[in-house]
């Protein structure tokens, strides 16, 4: 289902709850009584455009209007990725990691417990290192390539190589092992971990956070792959004829 | 895991589309072709060499098209699409019946009998998780963190049959990384925990 500016933000979430902690990364905490999309954009400066392409891109896995996504300002889709990364690092990975030292308390318990949490600080460790060099390589060239492609920024000899390699292509292949090693735990629980006795439930959660996690993770990378990254190798490439380097 | 496959001979438009909808809803099952035409069945049972082929009653008219059918019997079973029960002509041919006028769920519980009775599909499952003895093996020194070239060189094989017990054994698991088989060798007792 397509939603439009004038559906109320209270059914959207009644449509799918997860959409909450996207809302979260504009601004828009729960309790916002009947007030539609268009109302909250609005009173709290939000592009309603980009804000209702997002919702939908998340509540529906084949929709995904690559084309109508790219016409949106690289600034504004960086904004929207960093503060998605923010939110794996400040809450949901703590989150997951709080739950997975519940289980430590019991005896019978502590084998599974020592191998889940290392190997979730493993996947932490790598998730990290890869959240951090985007933040400082990937988001900075975009937003530089944006400025330099509007006339905001000079070309410059440091910037001119980086642009002929089209830099921005090499971050393309990334994802991939961050998303392996996810799977990988998820199997584990699913297929190895047995729970001691009365157990269940901490186990179930650790593995729905998981699902929820990685649901995240594709809709961000996607956002990555299908609109940032082309969209900045088609300014890379409008830049070099611009300047009659090809 | 190979899929059950089904033909479609049945000359209303919407029940061909109808049916082909209703069996890919099944897990595991899957349509391979679809006709009107009564000349190409023939043709695509021998192309397709399909596990079911439903047909239309009206297409047995003449003794031509049941004897050359009955030649197909041991590999493909011949499924009745009729209206609504009732008894058939053609018993000796058909090994089952869709009613087309029952509802949902009876449809696709038929569907899924036909499907669950194709017996190869559960051994092959069961079959392809189970490590072999030299997998186990090449998996504890994954786990203990040695290289391709050291387990070859430990085990007296090639780092080319080290790389594909790799590749079975990360198949037969759904675990990638090393870390992952290392946890998986821990909890099987293939190598034990360091607590440290």
């Amino acid at each position: 289902m397509l939603i439009s500016k004038d559906v109320k933000m209270a059914d959207v979430i009644h449509e799918n709850y997860l959409l909450v902690s996207v809302i979260n990364r504009f601004g828009i905490s729960l309790g916002f009584a009947d007030q539609s999309i268009e109302e909250l954009c609005q009173t709290r400066n939000i592009n309603l455009d980009f804000f209702l392409e997002i919702l939908n891109t998340f509540l529906n896995q084949d929709y995904f209007p690559e084309l109508q996504l790219q016409t949106f300002s690289i600034q504004l889709i960086v904004s929207y990725l960093r503060k998605t990364h923010s939110y794996y690092l400040r809450e949901k990975i703590p989150q997951i990691a709080q739950q997975i030292e519940k289980i430590s308390s019991k005896n019978e318990n502590q084998e599974n417990y020592i191998l889940l949490k290392n190997f979730f600080s493993e996947y932490i460790s790598e998730l990290t290192n890869h959240i951090q060099h985007e933040e400082k390589n990937i988001y900075p060239y975009a937003l530089e390539i944006e400025q330099i492609f509007h006339n905001q920024k000079e070309l410059t000899e440091k910037n001119l190589p980086r642009i002929k390699e089209h830099t921005i292509k090499s971050y393309a292949l990334e994802h991939s092992d961050i998303e392996i090693k996810l799977l990988d735990l998820k199997n584990i629980i699913i297929k190895y971990l047995p729970p001691p006795v009365g157990e269940n439930n901490s186990y179930n959660s650790i593995l729905f956070e998981l699902f929820k996690l990685e649901n995240d993770l594709n809709d961000h990378s996607r956002i990555e792959e299908k609109v940032m990254i082309p969209k900045v190798y088609a300014m890379e490439k409008e830049i070099l004829k611009r300047y009659n380097i090809i | 895991m190979s899929k059950i496959t089904f033909l479609i001979v049945e000359s209303s438009y919407l029940l061909r589309r109808g049916l082909s909808f209703a069996i890919e809803e099944i897990r595991g099952a899957q349509v391979v072709n679809e006709t009107d035409d009564a000349a190409k069945i023939i043709k695509l049972i021998k192309k397709h060499k399909p596990n079911y082929c439903l047909i239309n009653q009206k297409f047995l008219h003449n003794k031509l098209i049941i004897s050359s059918l009955q030649k197909f019997k041991k590999s493909t079973q011949f499924i009745g699409i009729c209206l609504e029960q009732q008894t058939s002509l053609y018993g000796f041919l058909f090994s089952e019946f869709i009613y087309v006028n029952s509802d949902r769920n009876t449809i696709l519980q038929s569907i899924k009998k036909l499907v669950d009775k194709i017996p190869n599909r559960k051994q092959e499952r069961s079959k392809s998780s189970e490590l072999t003895k030299r997998e186990k093996t090449v998996l504890k020194e994954i786990a203990l963190g040695l290289t391709n070239k050291e387990i070859a060189e430990k085990l007296f094989i090639s780092t080319h049959t080290v790389v594909t017990h790799r590749k079975n054994i990360t198949k037969k698991l759904g675990i990638n990384t090393v870390s992952g088989l290392t946890v998986y060798a821990v909890i099987h007792k293939l190598i034990q925990l360091n607590y440290t």
